[in-house]
C-alpha cells in the first residue's frame, strides 16, 4: 500500500479495495517500525487516527461529505496547532502545549475526511536547515541515517521519504519545506505567500513564514493543493483571490514554457552532481519543447544576510510573547517576576533560537535599526525587483534547491553561517513571496538531489503542471529507500 | 565594520530576558559578530531612494463587523497554565504585603 501514491489509494479507497482502517493500520505499524531509528514523529496518536479512519470508512459507506482525500492518512508538522494534542513545535517551551483550538489548514484538512496519524519532528521553532535544533532529538535522513534529512520539516520530510506516511504538512520560511524535500528526495511545495492561512501556525518570522505540503509526487500535491489553498478571514495576510482546481491543468504541454537560468546560481560553488543534475533536468525539459534562456538574479549575494536579519528580527518580536505565564515552559521555584522571565525563556528555549533572537533584538536596538534594518528592508525590495524583472523573460526560472546533497549529521553544527548559506537557493523566494516547488532529479553517492522550479505570485498551478510532466518523465520521484521498500 | 562588543551583547541578552552562561557568552558574541561580517556587504550597495519592503504583499485592511462574539469557554485557554486560579494567572509577587 505504501508505494502507492495517493490519488491511487484513493481511487482505491473509493473502489472499496481497501478500507481507511485498513489504510491506517498500515502507516500506524510503519511508524511503529521504523519510526525509533529516523525519530520522524514526536507525536504518535494511534486511537485517534482509528477512530477518524472508521468515520472516514462510515462517510465513504453512506457517501456523505466525500472528497478524494477522505481516509487518507497525513502528519502535520509540530508547528501547527492541533486540537487537544501536543504542539511543542519542537521546543521546550511549549513541550506542555495542547492547543485549544485547529490551525486552519488542519481544520481544511479533517474536513475533508483526512486522517491524522501524528506529529513529525522539526527544527525547534523551524529554526534550522539540518533538524539537528529539536527539543526531541535529530532526525535522520531515510537514505542514510547518518546523514540529516534538512530542516526545518525534516521529521515531515523523512515520515513521507519513508513512506511511513503517505503525506505530511510543512512551513517554509526560508526553504523549510523545499530544502528537506530535496535532501530526502521528495515532492515539497512552499506556496506563494498568503496562499494558505497561517491562522494556527506558530509564528517565526511573519512577513516570510509559508505552510505548505510534502509528498511523493506533483499530482498528489496539486490534490491536496486544492483543499489548502483559500482565503481566511482568521488570517490578516491571508490572500483574498479565487483559488483554480490545481489539478486541472497537470496534463497541460510544455512546448510554449520559457525557463530561465540564473547565471549566478551557476557561478555558484555547487556539487558537480547537484550541476549534473541540473543538466539533466534541462535536457529533460528541452526534449519537451521547452526553450531556456540564461537570466540575472543579481542580488543572490544577498539574499542570506537580508533573509538572517529580517527573520531574527521578525523572530525576536515573535517569541517575546513566551514568557512561562500563561502558557508554556515556566521555569521552578522563580523567586520574583524577574527571575521567572529570564529563566524560563533561558530554560525553554535552545541554543538556535537564543542566538537568532539575540541577532534579531540586536538588528532592532537603537542605531542598529537605522543601520542594519532599514537597510536590509530597501534590499528586500531589490531582491522582490529582481524576479519580477526575471518574470517579464521567462514564465519560470530552474536551479538546484540546495547547494549540495544532504550533509552528515554534526557536521555543519558549529558553523552557524556554514549551515545559513545551505539556503541559498531558497531564501529568495520568501524575501519576494513567491512560489517554489522542489523535486526529485538524481542522486548523488545514493543521496537524493533536488531542482527547484520558482514561478511568479499565484502560479502553483503552472508549478504543479511542469513538475508533473518532469515526473511523466523520469522516476526519480519513485523510488524508496531500500530499507523502506 | 559592526563591532559587537561585549557590552553590548551583556545588553542584548537582558533586553531579550536571556541569561547567559559564559560559554553561551562567547559563542553567541562569535556568532553574532560572524553574523553582521556578513551583512557588511549590504553597506557596499546603493539602495537610497529605493522604498523599504517589510511584508511580500501590501497588507489589506481587513474589517468586520463589530459584533460581540462570546467565547463559549475561556477556561479552555486558562486550563493551559496550571498556575491560573480564581480569575488571575499566578506569578511571584512583585509588591510585597504590608506588615
Amino acid at each position: 500500500m505504501h508505494k502507492k501514491s495517493i490519488v491511487e489509494l484513493s481511487a482505491s479507497l473509493a473502489k472499496a479495495e481497501i478500507s481507511s482502517v485498513e489504510l491506517t493500520q498500515h502507516y500506524l505499524k510503519r511508524i511503529k517500525q521504523y519510526n525509533k531509528n529516523l525519530n520522524a514523529f514526536i507525536t504518535v496518536i494511534e486511537e485517534q487516527a482509528m477512530q477518524q479512519a472508521r468515520l472516514a470508512d462510515q462517510r465513504r459507506a453512506k457517501q456523505e461529505y466525500v472528497t478524494p482525500l477522505t481516509g487518507i492518512p497525513i502528519a502535520h508538522k509540530d508547528i501547527f496547532s492541533t486540537k487537544d494534542v501536543l504542539t511543542s513545535c519542537g521546543s521546550r517551551m511549549l513541550s506542555n502545549y495542547i492547543p485549544p483550538y485547529n490551525a486552519s489548514i488542519v481544520e481544511k484538512l479533517q474536513d475533508a475526511g483526512m486522517v491524522l496519524l501524528g506529529k513529525t519532528n522539526m527544527d525547534e521553532f523551524a529554526m534550522g536547515s539540518s533538524n539537528e535544533n529539536s527539543y526531541y532529538g535529530s532526525v535522520r535522513n531515510p537514505w542514510n541515517p547518518d546523514y540529516v534529512p534538512g530542516g526545518s520539516s525534516g521529521g515531515s520530510a523523512a515520515a513521507v521519504a519513508s513512506r511511513i506516511i503517505p503525506c505530511a504538512t510543512g512551513t517554509d520560511t526560508g526553504g523549510s519545506i523545499r530544502q528537506p524535500a530535496s535532501l530526502c528526495g521528495i515532492t515539497g511545495l512552499k506556496p506563494t505567500y498568503g496562499r494558505l492561512s497561517r491562522h494556527g501556525m506558530i509564528a517565526y518570522a511573519s512577513s516570510l513564514d509559508s505552510g505548505g505540503i510534502l509528498t511523493g509526487n506533483a499530482e498528489d500535491t496539486a490534490l491536496l493543493f486544492n483543499y489548502l489553498a483559500c482565503f481566511d478571514p482568521k488570517d490578516s495576510t491571508s490572500i483574498q483571490q479565487p483559488t483554480p482546481d490545481y489539478t486541472a491543468k497537470l496534463n497541460q504541454p510544455l512546448d510554449k514554457l520559457r525557463i530561465g537560468i540564473p547565471t549566478e546560481y551557476l557561478a555558484h560553488d555547487l556539487n558537480p552532481d547537484v550541476l549534473n543534475a541540473l543538466e539533466q533536468a534541462k535536457s529533460i525539459f528541452l526534449s519537451m519543447g521547452v526553450t531556456f534562456k540564461s537570466i540575472s538574479l543579481p542580488h543572490t549575494h544577498l539574499a542570506i544576510p537580508v533573509y538572517y536579519l529580517v527573520s531574527c528580527a521578525e523572530c525576536a518580536s515573535n517569541l517575546a510573547r513566551y514568557d512561562g505565564v500563561r502558557y508554556g515552559y515556566r521555569c521552578k521555584h522563580p523567586k520574583d517576576l524577574t527571575d521567572l522571565y529570564f529563566r524560563s525563556r533561558s530554560e525553554g528555549f535552545g541554543s538556535e533560537v537564543k542566538r537568532r533572537i539575540l541577532a534579531g533584538t540586536y538588528t532592532l536596538s537603537g542605531s542598529s535599526y537605522d543601520t542594519h534594518y532599514r537597510r536590509v528592508k530597501r534590499m528586500r525590495h531589490v531582491i522582490s525587483n529582481d524576479y519580477q524583472n526575471a518574470f517579464k523573460e521567462v514564465d519560470v526560472i530552474l536551479g538546484p534547491t540546495a547547494p549540495t546533497p544532504a550533509f552528515r549529521l554534526g557536521e555543519k553544527l558549529k558553523d552557524p553561517i556554514t549551515m545559513y548559506l545551505s539556503d541559498i537557493f531558497t531564501v529568495s523566494n520568501n524575501l519576494a513571496g513567491v512560489p517554489g516547488i522542489s523535486i526529485p532529479a538524481g542522486f548523488s553517492s545514493n543521496l537524493p538531489i533536488g531542482i527547484q522550479i520558482t514561478g511568479n505570485h499565484f502560479t502553483e498551478a503552472k508549478l504543479l503542471n511542469i513538475a508533473h510532466q518532469f515526473q511523466q518523465q523520469t522516476d526519480w520521484h519513485k523510488r524508496i529507500p531500500e530499507q523502506f521498500a | 565594520m559592526t563591532e559587537i562588543k561585549e557590552t553590548t551583547v551583556r545588553k542584548i541578552a537582558h533586553a531579550a530576558r536571556i541569561n547567559l552562561s559564559d560559554e553561551e557568552f562567547h559563542s553567541y558574541s562569535e556568532a553574532l559578530q560572524n553574523m553582521f561580517n556578513l551583512a557588511e556587504q549590504l553597506e557596499r550597495e546603493d539602495s537610497l531612494g529605493i522604498s523599504q519592503m517589510a511584508h511580500p504583499f501590501e497588507p489589506a485592511s481587513l474589517t468586520r463587523d463589530d459584533v460581540v462574539h462570546p467565547e463559549k469557554d475561556v477556561d479552555k485557554f486558562h486550563r493551559l497554565t496550571p498556575y491560573f486560579s480564581q480569575g488571575f494567572y499566578e506569578v511571584p509577587a512583585i509588591i510585597e504585603e504590608p506588615s
